[in-house]
């Protein structure tokens, strides 16, 4: 069974007095296990896509089926459901709670999303991604590089059946940028976890598996690739 | 207790009023206080005054006017007919001198123009505006004064506690040797009422005030504080957090930093309130100057745990409330959107 299914998905946003249609009726089947990009110029559609996969947003046509469920129509509360318990996020801009240490931010993915306070669990999950002596750090004392990283262990804690990942190596220098989606890479390999991502990043396209480019609103190509 | 104005309508004979008091358990003491010119010498003064009139227990006891004396002594026992002291400002106002004879020209209870001379032997200075520009003499020389002779304007009773003279009053009024006159507690008689009312008018505004700018900066600074958050809510939110937990997240968070900021408050706030209550803050005599009652110039707090906790509350209800409105407008913005606030 398909992880995520898109059928004939369309986004419109309001703007003004006009309507912008940021999405045209896409369709897309996405596998357990894959390591997907989303590539095209800003205003492709990319981040819309993977907000409405990510049930950050809902398609304004179309089916959205999210490892078996189907997501459209689903109330605020439902979707922040499914989204605590199925989607794991690494934002652009990391997004962590600044008064929070990595290890607590850590550990508030787990709380939201409905498991029990798992100390031991979210400290692997740092040692997974290679901040072992960075736990009680607040966001504000950490690199850019090692708060994407918290951001990947915030993301991985809750082992979600996907993990969508904005921009992820916006943010980052090229060195940085290229040990983080290793990481991701590493962690797609050995747990299995879907990984999407949003990107013009080259360094990106070289690590994935699939790609699939958009142009206004539409996808123009569908390529796999073997690493 | 007293028979209101004019003179005529005075207590004829204080005796069985006192004695009905008395028999009641409490000290009773007749007054004459009226207004007068005052001059030192034989020429008939331009200064208005009060003249009071009363036993010399009243001055020790009620008044401790003996206390208060600045220069000069106290009435001398057995001369007090022949003998006058004035308030400070009163002396000061006429110039008086220690020894001279000071010229009282009132008038009688017909109406009539009557002048009294006594001796001034003492000046002092009281704690209130109005007992520093009264005169004083005895009961004796104001019935002959105003030409009641055995009566008084009024009697005053004395009460321990304050508090308990409604009480007292109310057991008075039903004593038959003092139905035909009107008794009224202290906190009845109409102008003290009317500056009570407007002193807690005054109270009210002032606290009113103070109350609502505290509340507009705490709203304020719990409104910014988290509208400034507004991309955590959206982190919250992505990760799955409803926005009923949003919300009360935050509240308590308002609720928290106002426990921190209110105890603080209000114990040094209850520090400052316990010593201007005990020590006050001295606002000198023109704050009581066109009173006619013997006013304190002394400011104090008034310290007590009703309005403490009052305060405490209205912190905290303040905080949250600053707190509640922002944060259900953060937790009703989409996710996305609010994250997006960030960048």
């Amino acid at each position: 069974m398909p992880i995520l299914s898109l059928d004939k998905v369309v986004k419109r946003y309001p703007m003004g007095q006009t309507e912008v249609l940021a999405l045209k009726g896409v369709s897309l089947t996405v596998e357990p296990g894959e390591l997907l990009a989303f590539a095209g110029p800003s205003g492709s559609g990319k981040t819309t896509l993977l907000n409405i996969v990510g049930c950050l947003d809902q398609a304004s046509e179309g089916e959205v089926i999210l490892d078996g469920q189907r997501v459209n129509g689903l109330s605020a509360a439902d979707l922040g459901r499914l989204r605590a318990e199925k989607v794991g996020f690494v934002f652009q801009s990391f997004n962590l709670i600044p008064v929070l240490s990595a290890l607590e931010n850590v550990e508030l993915a787990l709380r939201l999303g409905g498991q029990p306070p798992d100390r031991a669990r979210a400290e692997q999950a740092l040692v997974d991604v290679g901040l072992a002596d960075q736990l009680h750090r607040r966001p504000n004392q950490l690199s850019g590089g090692q708060q994407q990283r918290v951001a990947i262990a915030r993301a991985l804690v809750k082992a979600p059946k996907l993990v969508i990942a904005d921009e992820p190596t916006a943010n980052l220098d090229s060195v940085n940028g290229a040990a983080v989606l290793d990481l991701m890479r590493k962690l797609n390999e050995e747990r299995g976890a879907t990984f999407l991502f949003s990107t013009h990043d080259n360094l990106v396209l070289s690590r994935v598996n699939r790609i699939v480019r958009l142009r206004d609103g539409e996808i123009v190509a569908d390529e796999r690739v073997s690493r | 207790m007293r028979s209101s104005f004019p003179l005529y309508e005075n207590i004829a004979e204080t005796a069985p009023v006192v004695k009905a008091i008395n028999d009641a358990g409490y000290d009773a003491h007749p007054l004459i206080r009226v207004g007068v010119t005052v001059s030192a010498g034989e020429e008939i003064g331009e200064h208005f005054g009060l003249l009071l009139g009363a036993e010399r227990s009243y001055y020790e006891d009620v008044m401790n006017l003996d206390e208060h004396i600045v220069e000069g002594a106290f009435f001398t026992p057995g001369e007090e007919s022949t003998q006058v002291i004035l308030g400070k400002t009163l002396a000061t106002d006429v110039g008086a001198k220690l020894g001279e004879e000071v010229l009282f020209l009132g008038q009688t209870q017909d109406g009539s123009i009557s002048p009294i001379k006594g001796v001034l032997v003492g000046i002092v200075d009281a704690d209130d505006a109005l007992s520093n520009r009264q005169a004083y003499a005895s009961l004796e020389r104001l019935r002959y004064l105003t030409d009641i002779p055995d009566g008084a304007i009024e009697v005053a009773v004395r009460v321990g506690d304050p508090a308990r003279a409604p009480e007292v009053a109310a057991v008075l009024r039903e004593s038959p040797a003092l139905k035909p006159y009107l008794v009224q507690a202290w906190s009845e008689r109409p102008l003290f009422a009317t500056i009570s009312d407007m002193t807690g008018l005054v109270y009210g505004v002032l606290a009113g005030s103070i109350v609502f700018i505290t509340a507009l900066g705490v709203l304020n600074t719990m409104l910014m504080s988290v509208l400034e958050r507004t991309s955590e809510v959206g982190v919250l939110r992505a990760l799955g957090m409803g926005r009923a937990a949003v919300v009360f997240l935050f509240v308590v968070e308002a609720l928290v930093i106002g426990v921190l900021g209110a105890l603080p408050g209000v114990v040094l706030g209850a520090i400052v309130s316990f010593f201007l209550e005990r020590d006050g803050v001295e606002m000198g005599e023109k704050v009581s100057a066109q009173v006619s009652m013997p006013i304190s110039t002394t400011f104090r707090a008034d310290l007590s745990l009703e309005v403490t906790l009052i305060s405490f509350a209205l912190g905290l209800s303040m905080a949250a409330l600053g707190a509640l409105l922002p944060s259900i407008r953060a937790a009703g913005i989409q996710p996305v959107d609010a994250m997006r606030s960030h960048r």
